[in-house]
């Protein structure tokens, strides 16, 4: 069997753990990266990944039939959207009049771009756990 | 939310929800949840599901 026949018959959930892999190989890889010092190289490699996740993400996409795609859909929406409003409500509540209640940022920085980079993270995180919690609610209301 | 009469013409011909799935080329999860009434499939999965049963679509679909 060709390695185009795997790819095409390869099931959805192999698309969507290769896409997770492939995205933690791309911010891991561009910082490594910038070891090399070399922009060009970076870039080039860093748009390669990126072309191929979105690739990957297209091709995942259309494997999927349309209950899947309503469920990634609602999750979106609404997964998404309760989770970034729950992440500025955490950032609000979090925010005292002295600041931020952590002395580092990520990575143990304390430029801004650190604390920008927790602010970054953790709207993510906080938007992947609505997503889940929405999309296996999606799942569990239609069985 | 719309009625239909997905497992009773499955159960005329012994066919599995996973069979059903095959033959609509959509995944068990979602036969199981247009049998069950909660979720409504599109125009052109409902077409597709009536030439497969060669029945008219409306004898599948109600909306009462």
């Amino acid at each position: 069997m060709s390695l185009k026949d795997r790819l095409v018959r390869a099931p959805a959930w192999a698309y969507a753990v290769a896409l997770f892999i492939a995205g933690i190989a791309l911010g891991l890889g561009s910082d490594a990266l910038k070891a090399v010092d070399n922009p060009v190289l970076e870039g080039s490699v860093t748009a390669l990944i990126v072309v191929l996740v979105l690739g990957g993400s297209a091709a995942y996409w259309r494997r999927l039939d349309e209950a899947a795609r309503e469920a990634h859909k609602f999750a979106w929406y609404w997964g998404g959207s309760c989770g970034l409003g729950l992440a500025i409500v955490a950032f609000a509540v979090l925010m005292g009049p002295e600041g931020f209640p952590i002395d580092a940022g990520f990575g143990g920085g304390k430029e801004p771009e650190n604390f920008i980079a927790v602010g970054i993270l953790g709207t993510i995180l906080a938007q992947i756990a609505g997503y889940s919690v929405a999309w296996f609610g999606w799942w569990i209301a239609k069985r | 939310m719309m009625k239909n009469r997905l497992k009773v013409l499955r159960a005329e011909r012994d066919w599995s929800q996973a069979d059903l799935a095959a033959r609509l080329d959509v995944s068990r999860q979602s036969v199981n949840a247009i049998e069950t009434g909660k979720y409504d499939p599109s125009l052109p999965l409902a077409f597709k599901i009536a030439r497969l049963f060669d029945a008219p679509i409306e004898t599948i679909f109600s909306d009462a």
